[in-house]
């Protein structure tokens, strides 16, 4: 490999399809991925709530739910949503982005609903007793006691999953919906030079995928131990407050 | 008067028989200490009666309702039975005003300015005042259970229920929880106490009861009790305690 | 577990038929979408269908399927709706009625004749030679390919490319690939000596890919397998009449040609930069 050729290829590709790769590639991964953690989220909160149903049923369904998203590859739940989910939703239109959109937000709940529901079950069972015997009822224990100690377990997590499906959202190139993995596809198509632009392409995912890792490494630390982020604010005022 | 009443208490955990049938009576203003060796259900028992555990026989009333009955609101009945834990419980997450405040506001019982006047005169009460906008982790184990026995009374409940509550403390941190809990039976607070401090119920209470194997073996005043044990499984756990 | 996944498979079932079938209208074509013509393509892959990186929306989608899908979508009284997507995903979708037709260099294979309806051929002049390209520091080694010993040939997987490999030259060991990209670094990291694509495909490669250079071999083509056709779902009779009529009057009119020379010519342009004075690429 020449790779003084190879530069000047990376160059040259750059310098004529930059709005390719970083207009429209990236955010439209972007935009998949915020889209999908987001929405997969709210989704995955209400599964995890089901998944700790009292009624056998429901939580049954709800692990059925759980295990065949994961159990099943992307790519392939892409194709059922993009092919075959169209032809039984008939009363709506959509383009085939916002079918990978669904699709991705679906995969993501799965995932998201086992971080939340392990996050949830990490806290003490002694907080709900203490709440419950205050008389809050269940939901308000859960909003005001569990969830936000659950929070601290979830949120790194959460972080991680956005970096999976940053990356996932590549198989969503499968349909050129526009995607970094879809520049890729495009611009090697016309160029042939593969190579090429998959050093780019590849640079531009680390871009974002490596700060993002850091911070979400930084926010584990942070959020791990007795010495919460809000504890040690308030003792810094407090300080401030002395030396004045 | 009848607090609290139980008829026939049983519960199982698997193959584990906790309660065999446990039938018995607190009055109003009463302090009763619940003793006996591990395992022979006191905790589980006490914790039947805010229906922590729900036990799968037998009823439960409470100032006359039934709480055992499935559709009466369970929430409501516990606002007035505070209940104070082993391990503290107290919410990490919260300042130790708001450790406080924060069931009677959301239960509407005080709007926020009332509370944080309450907070503040039961946090003098039991000597955390300076710990006001701490939060729990910088406390003790003693100011944590003294924490959170003053959260249950922000609730202001006709009945307070202590599982072992000096049993996860270091030994000089058990007096000063103690003190706490005595100065509050004084004022005619009705108690449940399930505890291994024998000299602090003896001190303390008005009735004592001995539970092993799911059943109460033994009860009396603590004289009765701890003078004249007439059940030998009472005089063999005595001899091993005292 | 088992109930749910047959319910699944049977749900996929219902909905590739729901997508099947449908009011058919009185007159004229059933489409996916009325009034328009969805037509699947890979555009990964000049000049056949490409994508010319300084349009926006349906323009940015050129090459010669394209031109032909434009005129064909014409010709039917219809809007043409490029759907871009992997090549694999293409025939799924003509498979399972989600996209009217697909346009994508596809070349006529038996196994894909009995699973959908192909058209007639269309020839874009070049298309049908197939020839073996090498890194151009081989020089005229492989141009007697059928003679080399231990020859190593990359082909595409399940393409025709492999079918006239394994027919022409039996002592070759073939290396099987599945994009064309990809193998150009299998061949540059020597894992096959040369590959056998289409001439259309070779003059796009070698124009941006200096190292890369004709052997000098050229297979010999049933005409049976030249051109490409146009992919249809399994029954969609009617379209299939159609099309095949346009496309003989394309060929009447002489149409291919041109098209081809015009899509060739977007094609090597879209790798050559050009400088302005001050050193900024022009636009």
């Amino acid at each position: 490999m020449d790779f003084q050729v190879i530069g000047a290829n990376i160059a040259k590709i750059m310098s004529q399809y930059w709005r390719v790769f970083l207009l429209e590639g990236l955010s439209v991964t972007l935009e998949l991925t915020f889209i999908s953690v987001l929405l997969g989220v709210v989704l995955g909160t209400v599964v995890a709530m089901l998944k700790m149903s009292r009624f056998k049923l429901i939580r049954f369904l709800v692990s059925v739910y759980v295990e065949v998203i994961r159990g099943t590859p992307i790519l392939l739940q892409l194709y059922i949503f993009v092919f075959a989910l169209p032809g039984l939703v008939t009363f709506v239109k959509l383009n085939y982005f916002t079918w990978t959109a669904i699709a991705l937000c679906i995969n993501s709940s799965a995932y998201v609903s086992e971080v939340i529901r392990s996050g949830i079950q990490a806290v003490d069972r002694g907080q709900t007793e203490a709440a419950r015997s205050l008389g809050l009822s269940s939901g308000q224990t859960m909003l005001r006691i569990v969830l936000p100690q659950a929070v601290k377990n979830i949120l790194p997590a959460l972080g991680n999953e956005f970096i999976m499906m940053l990356k996932e959202t590549s198989l969503a190139s499968t349909f050129f919906v526009g995607d970094l993995m879809t520049s890729y596809a495009t611009v090697r198509g016309t160029t042939y030079l593969g190579f090429e632009c998959l050093v780019i392409v590849g640079c531009i995912y680390l871009c974002i995928t490596y700060p993002l890792s850091k911070l979400v490494g930084l926010m584990e630390k942070r959020m791990s131990g007795d010495t919460s982020y809000r504890k040690r604010n308030i003792n810094r005022k407090r300080k401030l407050l002395n030396k004045m | 008067m009848e607090m609290i009443k139980t008829v026939d208490l049983h519960k199982s955990f698997g193959q584990l028989h906790v309660l065999k049938g446990v039938s018995e009576t607190v009055s109003k203003g009463e302090v009763v200490s619940i003793i006996g060796p591990s395992g022979g259900g006191k905790s589980t028992f006490l914790r039947c009666l805010n229906l922590l555990e729900r036990p799968e026989k037998g009823q439960i009333f409470f100032e006359g309702n039934e709480i055992t009955d499935k559709k009466g609101n369970i929430d409501l009945h516990r606002q007035k039975m505070g209940m104070v834990f082993q391990h503290f419980n107290v919410f990490p997450h919260l300042t130790v005003a708001q450790n406080i405040t924060l069931a009677p506001v959301l239960l509407k019982k005080k709007n926020q300015a009332d509370a944080d006047k309450m907070a503040k005169e039961l946090l003098q009460r039991v000597g955390l005042l300076d710990k006001y906008d701490e939060m729990p982790a910088t406390l003790s184990g003693g100011q944590k259970q003294r924490l959170a026995i003053v959260r249950a009374l922000a609730m202001e409940p006709d009945v307070m229920l202590f599982d072992e509550p000096t049993s996860a403390l270091d030994p000089e941190m058990v007096g000063e929880v103690l003190d706490v809990i005595k100065g509050l039976v004084r004022t005619g607070m009705t108690s449940v106490i399930v505890t291994h401090e024998m000299r602090f119920a003896r001190e303390v209470s008005d009735r004592v009861l001995f539970m092993a194997d799911g059943i109460i073996v033994e009860q009396g005043t603590p004289e009765q009790v701890f003078d004249h044990p007439r059940q030998p499984r009472l005089q063999d756990f005595l001899a091993k305690v005292l | 577990m088992k109930k749910f996944l047959c319910m699944m498979l049977a749900l996929t079932m219902t909905a590739t038929l729901l997508a099947g079938c449908g009011a058919a209208p009185a007159d004229g074509i059933q489409t996916v979408t009325e009034g328009k013509l969805t037509v699947a393509t890979s555009p990964d892959f000049a000049p056949m269908e490409f994508v010319d990186a300084s349009k926006e929306g349906q323009d940015k989608f050129v090459g010669f399927d394209v031109s032909l899908a434009k005129y064909i979508a014409q010709e039917l009284g219809l809007e043409l709706v490029v759907t871009p997507m992997s090549f694999d995903a293409c025939q799924t979708a003509v498979a399972m009625g989600s996209v009217d037709m697909s346009l994508s260099g596809f070349s006529w294979t038996e196994a894909r004749a009995e699973n959908y309806n192909l058209s007639d051929y269309y020839n874009t002049g070049n298309e049908d030679a197939q020839v073996l390209i090498t890194l151009a520091a081989n020089g005229d080694k492989f141009a007697d390919a059928g003679n080399v010993e231990g020859l190593k040939v990359g082909v595409q997987t399940a393409s025709l490319q492999e079918q006239i490999t394994t027919e022409q030259l039996p002592n070759a060991e073939k290396v099987v690939f599945v994009d064309l990209t990809t193998a150009l670094m299998q061949l540059r990291n020597g894992d096959f000596d040369c590959m056998a694509v289409a001439e259309g495909n070779a003059s796009s490669i070698i124009a941006n890919n200096p190292d890369v250079a004709l052997t000098g071999y050229n297979f010999y083509v049933d005409p049976k397998y030249t051109g490409n056709v146009v992919m249809m779902q399994k029954g969609a009779d009617e379209l299939l009449t159609k099309v095949n009529e346009i496309l003989a009057q394309a060929v009447e009119q002489d149409l291919y040609q041109q098209w081809y020379e015009e899509a060739k010519a977007l094609a090597s342009s879209g790798s050559e930069v050009s400088y302005d004075d001050s050193g900024n690429v022009a636009q």
